[in-house]
């Protein structure tokens, strides 16, 4: 696996522009939270519960640790070469 | 004054005695050759990094209001007010992505307000000075409703009338002047880590004392059950459900288009300072979702809200009034001190971006075209002193609910500015023209709406929420949309048409300050002027 910011390992980044951030086509993973939070039929029940929370509770809050997996891995994925 | 909780007290006073010094000392912090510039006093030197702009702009963001109103909301009519939690898990992605455009136009240009770059980018000033009345007009009453959070904190701990707020606001008031945005910058540090040791504190050590997640959703459960009013519960009820999205979704729109939020955006080193803490201010919102259950444990607890200056229940003093009942008394003070802290950090950050729209686009624009930095610099310092003295005096000659309605309002109007803004960073499609008219028709539909929202549970007629009954539009339904919402797809439609007739008479654009190349660069690229530059000329 690439190692994230490293930049001869980002396509583009032996390009003649200095692409300080490349592969915008992740950006598209940004969409993901959105889906996940902005639809509250799909979440708006009391079962499964955790640890006495029901699912509306902690559906939500474990979608904040994946939105931010998601927005760092874009992060890295999109960030090349800083001159 | 006998029913006074000193302990409590006491370890409050410290703790915001220490951090007034910071407030003072932070003048001298990263310290740049002279404040009497706008980009040193209104912008901290243009250079915070990762670090201090994770502080500054969670400080900035999550306000001590949040603090206390989230999970008040909570307690009053429950699941509805968790919309708090998908609202920062969707605004952070879009930021992402959005915002270090908005960065490096501004870099390569020394914007200092979002109606500066509006300004330069759509050409017309009316347009701008529009945008800017609307982030003023917007901000105000936030800054009150921050003295609204402090007074919670100071009415539980037994500390009654306005003259302890007002001491408070004053010392904020005269670190702002002094320090600038240094102040809430190093104060930031404080306040989130108070914020976070407490907040760690209390959702781990008041589940155990009342037994568990079972038996709070379990009492509130109960609570709402009982309760007439039909909209509340531990989950959405059918009607709410729409209503609860668009909330959310709305709610993020606006976040970043406050001017408070922008001026801890632009106050950043480098573009990548920006992306880095879209990834990481998520942290925040976690910390927000307990806070809120907070909310719900108060039922269980058994809290009663104390009365309110309106005689009626204040539900944003059942936090503070949790943890005096659960925490001991040295303790709470730690909590309470946060709270307040947490009302001051956002207040000066405020008060800072008020007082930049009014030199950058008002002042400057209209009043003194030749200003210098210095007298731009003077002028925002004056400024932030009658914005603060506004909010105050909002406070005390006005309802609390009054306040509380315009920060209802505060949501739907800022918003607003969201096509010129952010459409603007990246076309220049619409037309200033266009813009203006969308903005005038979207803030006219959105006040009128809210003005015909009743609310059923207080009984009042006018301005009873932010959520607009469809039915109102012929549709039979039970179900509500956010009003902000409503009002911003008005705003584009508007804009639009309106676009497209002036296009169709034959105008031109008006001039366009920027280039393509301008919203993508960084900080140390070549031709990049070092911040902070000289004043460019006014386009002719």
């Amino acid at each position: 696996m690439p190692v994230a910011g490293d930049p001869t390992q980002h396509e583009g980044s032996d390009g003649p522009a200095k692409p300080r951030e490349g592969g915008r086509g992740w950006n598209w993973l940004l969409f993901v939270p959105f889906f996940g939070t902005f639809f509250p039929w799909i979440y708006n029940t009391g079962r499964p519960e955790f640890i006495g929370m029901p699912f509306f509770y902690w559906y939500q809050l474990a979608w904040v640790p994946i939105s931010v997996i998601i927005t760092v891995f874009v992060y890295r994925a999109t960030t090349g070469s800083r001159s | 004054m006998n029913d006074v909780k000193w302990v409590e007290l006491s370890v409050f006073v410290f703790l915001f005695a220490v951090v007034s010094v910071l407030g003072f000392v932070a003048s001298k912090w990263r310290r740049a050759e002279s404040l009497d510039h706008l980009d040193e006093w209104g912008l901290g030197g243009r250079n915070f990094g990762p670090w201090i702009s994770w502080f500054l702009i969670g400080g900035d963001l999550y306000t001590a209001y949040t603090f206390v109103a989230v999970p008040g909301l909570l307690f009053g009519v429950g699941a509805l007010g968790f919309f708090a939690v998908p609202y920062t898990i969707i605004i952070f992605p879009m930021a992402f992505v959005v915002a270090p455009r908005l960065w490096s136009v501004a870099h390569r240009h020394g914007y200092v307000t979002p109606a500066d770059f509006v300004r330069g980018r759509h050409g017309s000033s009316t347009l701008a000075l529009a945008i800017a009345i609307t982030g003023i007009a917007a901000t105000m009453p936030y800054i009150a409703l921050q003295l609204v959070g402090i007074g919670a904190v100071l009415q539980t701990m037994g500390v009654h009338g306005h003259l302890p707020l007002v001491i408070a606001f004053v010392i904020l008031a005269a670190y702002t002047y002094q320090s600038g945005l240094r102040a809430p910058a190093l104060i930031a540090f404080v306040k989130d880590g108070l914020i976070y040791l407490v907040v760690l504190v209390a959702v781990i050590y008041i589940p155990i004392k009342l037994h568990g997640f079972d038996d709070i959703f379990a009492a509130a459960d109960k609570k709402f059950k009982a309760s007439p009013p039909p909209n509340d519960g531990i989950l959405l009820a059918d009607p709410q459900v729409l209503g609860y999205s668009s909330l959310a979704f709305g709610s993020a729109l606006a976040l970043f288009l406050y001017p408070h939020s922008i001026t801890g955006l632009l106050a950043t080193r480098s573009r990548d300072t920006i992306r880095r803490n879209m990834a990481a201010l998520p942290a925040y919102s976690f910390l927000l979702g307990l806070l809120a259950l907070l909310g719900l444990m108060a039922i269980a607890a058994g809290v009663k809200p104390l009365t309110g200056a309106n005689g009626k229940p204040d539900s944003n003093t059942v936090v503070p009034l949790l943890f005096d009942q659960m925490f001991p008394d040295w303790f709470a003070g730690v909590a309470f001190a946060a709270i307040g802290i947490g009302a001051l950090v956002p207040a000066a950050i405020m008060s800072i971006a008020a007082a930049n729209l009014w030199t950058r686009n008002i002042y400057k624009e209209y009043l003194r075209p030749n200003a210098t930095p210095a007298e731009e610099a003077r002028s925002s310092k004056i400024a932030s002193l009658v914005v603060k003295a506004g909010a105050v005096a909002v406070i005390l000659t006005l309802d609390p609910q009054f306040s509380i309605d315009l920060q209802l309002i505060g949501g739907v109007i800022i918003v607003q500015t969201l096509p010129a803004i952010v459409i603007g960073l990246y076309s220049r499609a619409a037309h200033a023209w266009g813009l203006l008219a969308g903005w005038a028709v979207g803030l006219g539909a959105g006040l009128y709406m809210l003005y015909d929202t009743p609310n059923l549970i207080t009984g009042k007629t006018h301005f009873g929420g932010a959520q607009y009954a469809l039915s109102k539009f012929g549709i039979d339904t039970k179900v509500t949309l956010y009003t902000g919402l409503i009002a911003i797809a008005v705003n584009l439609i508007v804009t639009f048409l309106v676009t497209v007739v002036v296009r169709l008479m034959g105008r031109g654009d008006l001039p366009d300050q920027t280039s393509p190349e301008d919203y993508g660069v960084e900080a140390g690229d070549p031709d990049v002027k070092r911040l902070p530059i000289e004043e460019e000329p006014a386009p002719a």
